[in-house]
């Protein structure tokens, strides 16, 4: 059993490690590529979501039945019922 | 069906000639499209097999609700490109919910009736107007959204925006929405209460990096402020006695704002033309001290004739709510046995199949999903999805 205190620690870690991949995200503006290179960058497969009715029905399915937004980002809490 | 059901069904399918919700960036500029789609799942929660001292199985989270119940729609997306810069985009989903509906009263709690299960006709819809003004860099995405249920109606405004610069490298994108709701709910003992209400203010921002010819990550963070009704009044909390059986029936009790915030990093990388393999991680945590972790992986590839599969698997944790009591024998302040905010660990995989059936001036997809989840609380569902996209 964890104390209060390793355990907060651990939340505050793994909070500054994704607070740092975010940041390293955010400061990668100069990366280039070029639009001929873009090919696979362009196919369906690369869109990170898989498609909008699969998102629409997993966030009824997942989101309406947890505590959290369940899903990565999109849609907005206090639409429906559930939430 | 009632006649005012039907009604309602129909002033529904006339909305989703109007309404529309996808991700802003999901879009293809100037494309025109319509997509009709079936949805449905089932969710059990049978308990966990054991009988208790009042001859009932204890069930995830409310150890006398049955969280089950089965869920089919049928939603329509239009999408139409009106002039260069300026897209009109409607989806509506209309749905039925009929519960599972149980809800045994151990005979230790004297004079208690729970109401009769409600099935429920639901109906979300939203319209955008998708303005590029100035070129084609920039989006600014006005719109409005609709829900309607019983005794729960919802609506409000959204904006999204979404900024490509860096020779295309780089996407800032954001999202912003109101959200007040009516709360009509009728109590779990089916007795009608006054009404309430409950305002939802949502933020997101993002930014999506193109790394190289083959990755590309996005992370985005999002933020809700709400207020009101944040209780369920068809949630009851079971207060035991000192010989461990349910003696009394109590309504749950939540506070009336909760400040929630989510951290999402994704990431897509190809290797080939076609193939893809993701990761998506997420980080919530909320003001009534719910943390919520996510990862999933997901895998896409073409299986024939431009035919792809894309597979998924998500794991997610979630520490309950510090409000949430599992054997009260006194009650103080908020407290809630709410399955949703209790702690379990899911386990939710799935599958999406997309084949295209023509592809001249109008295009034709169809797609099927497959997909399900299990809870460590026991509550589990599996659900399907099946659809026709035209596109020209």
């Amino acid at each position: 059993m964890l104390s209060p205190r390793t355990a907060l620690r651990r939340r505050r870690s793994g909070l500054s490690a994704l607070c740092s991949l975010l940041c390293l995200t955010l400061v990668s503006g100069c990366v280039t590529t070029q639009y001929y290179e873009r090919e696979r960058l362009a196919q369906p497969c690369m869109q990170i979501d898989a498609d909008g009715r699969v998102v629409y029905i997993r966030n009824k399915m997942e989101a309406a039945r947890e505590g959290a937004f369940g899903g990565f980002g999109g849609g907005a809490a206090g639409s429906c019922g559930c939430q | 069906m009632s006649d005012r059901r039907l009604g309602l069904a129909a002033v529904a399918l006339l909305a989703t000639a109007l309404g529309f919700s996808e991700p802003l960036h999901a879009e293809a500029p100037g494309e025109s499209r319509i997509a009709v789609d079936l949805y449905y799942f089932g969710q059990r929660d049978p308990g966990d097999g054991s009988q208790t001292v009042e001859g009932t199985s204890r069930r995830g989270g409310n150890p006398l609700r049955a969280e089950g119940f089965d869920y089919g729609a049928g939603g329509l997306d239009l999408r139409f490109q009106v002039a260069d810069n300026v897209a009109l985009r409607g989806n509506g989903v209309v749905g039925w919910i009929k519960d599972e509906g149980e809800h045994p009263i151990p005979e230790t709690v004297p004079d208690a009736v729970t109401g009769a299960s409600p099935d429920l006709l639901t109906l979300d819809s939203q319209i955008n107007v998708d303005w590029r003004p100035g070129g084609k860099d920039t989006q600014i995405s006005p719109g409005f959204f609709y829900h309607h249920q019983k005794g729960f109606f919802s609506g409000g405004p959204n904006l999204d925006f979404a900024h490509t610069f860096a020779g295309g490298n780089s996407v800032v994108f954001g999202n912003t929405s109101l959200r007040a709701a009516l709360i009509r709910q009728r109590r779990w003992t089916d007795e009608r209460i006054p009404e309430d209400w409950r305002v939802s203010i949502n933020a997101l921002v993002g930014w999506t990096q193109y790394w190289s010819p083959s990755w590309l990550t996005t992370a985005s963070l999002r933020y809700t402020r709400q207020s009101g009704q944040l209780h369920s009044r068809w949630n009851y909390v079971a207060v035991f006695d000192e010989f461990g059986r349910i003696a009394l029936l109590v309504d749950e009790n939540l506070p009336r704002r909760r400040h929630r915030g989510q951290l999402s990093l994704r990431a897509r990388y190809s290797w080939a033309v076609g193939y893809s393999a993701g990761l998506d991680t997420s980080l919530y945590v909320d003001q009534w001290s719910i943390l919520h972790t996510s990862a999933e992986a997901s895998f896409e590839m073409p299986i024939f004739d431009g035919a792809r599969l894309r597979l998924w698997y998500r794991f997610s944790a979630q520490d309950e709510t510090k409000y949430f009591v599992r054997a009260p024998m006194q009650l103080n302040g908020y407290f809630t046995q709410d399955s949703d905010l209790g702690s379990f660990a899911s386990h939710s995989p799935g599958l999406l199949v997309s084949v295209p059936l023509k592809r001249d001036e109008l295009s034709w997809i169809l797609r099927f999903s497959t997909y399900g989840f299990y809870r460590t609380d026991r509550v589990f569902a599996v659900g399907g999805h099946a659809g026709v996209a035209a596109t020209w």
